[in-house]
């Protein structure tokens, strides 16, 4: 499905979607093939299912998103990361 | 403003205060490589910070994969004695097997000036604004 579709699927929703096939424009992440994973009752439960579903899935592509938002307007931004030492104290 | 070591990186604590609540948060990563200073989704839902339909989304990318993360202004981050108001803040659930709550960015950084200090491991805000 593409959002437009979503969007009349499932009204006024929180959702954990995936994105089966996406793209970086620019700064602009863009979803061309999406699938809805969960409906939410709220926020926080949708917020909390998407980091349960990406730590068990790190590699797929999960968003939480409510389905009232006119366009998803995803944007993209690199972070190398925390590179840590493994003792608890340095 | 003291930095703790711990992993190797310099930490510190934090106060975040939104809607004219506060909450205070500790293991906050003090990190020139970010941008922007972000939070841990656990802690500020505590002060009523959750996730809105219109929120800006982001997706970060890099080494290990890709995060998505909201964005927020918040009314006030503080350190120490310095404050910056209505700082836009990213939120995300921070779930990378070690104790941090938070991400001191450069944007906060920058504003104030701040002296990293790693010769006497604190933090140190000179008076005048950047």
């Amino acid at each position: 499905m593409r959002w437009p579709d979503v969007q009349v699927t499932y009204p006024n929703q929180w959702l954990v979607i995936e994105a089966l096939e996406a793209h970086t424009e620019g700064n602009r992440r863009i979803l061309d093939h999406i699938t809805v994973v969960e409906v939410c009752p709220d926020s926080v439960t949708a917020m909390q299912t998407y980091r349960r579903l990406h730590q068990q899935y790190p590699l797929r592509e999960f968003y939480f998103v409510h389905t009232s938002r006119a366009h998803l307007d995803i944007e993209e931004r690199r972070w190398v990361g925390i590179r840590r030492s493994d003792a608890a104290y340095a | 403003m003291r930095l703790t070591l711990k992993y190797g990186l310099p930490f510190v604590t934090a106060t975040l205060t939104y809607r004219q609540k506060e909450v205070e948060v500790s293991h906050v990563l003090v990190d020139t490589g970010s941008a922007r200073t972000a939070f841990a989704a656990d802690v500020v839902a505590q002060i009523g910070l959750i996730p809105e339909p219109e929120d800006t989304l982001l997706t970060v990318r890099g080494v290990g994969g890709a995060e998505v993360v909201f964005t927020r202004v918040v009314d006030r981050v503080q350190v120490g004695h310095r404050i910056v108001e209505q700082l836009e803040v990213e939120i995300g659930g921070m779930d990378y097997g070690f104790e941090i709550n938070g991400i001191l960015g450069m944007d906060f950084l920058m504003r104030t000036g701040t002296i990293i200090n790693l010769h006497q491991l604190q933090l140190e805000f000179p008076n005048a604004e950047m």
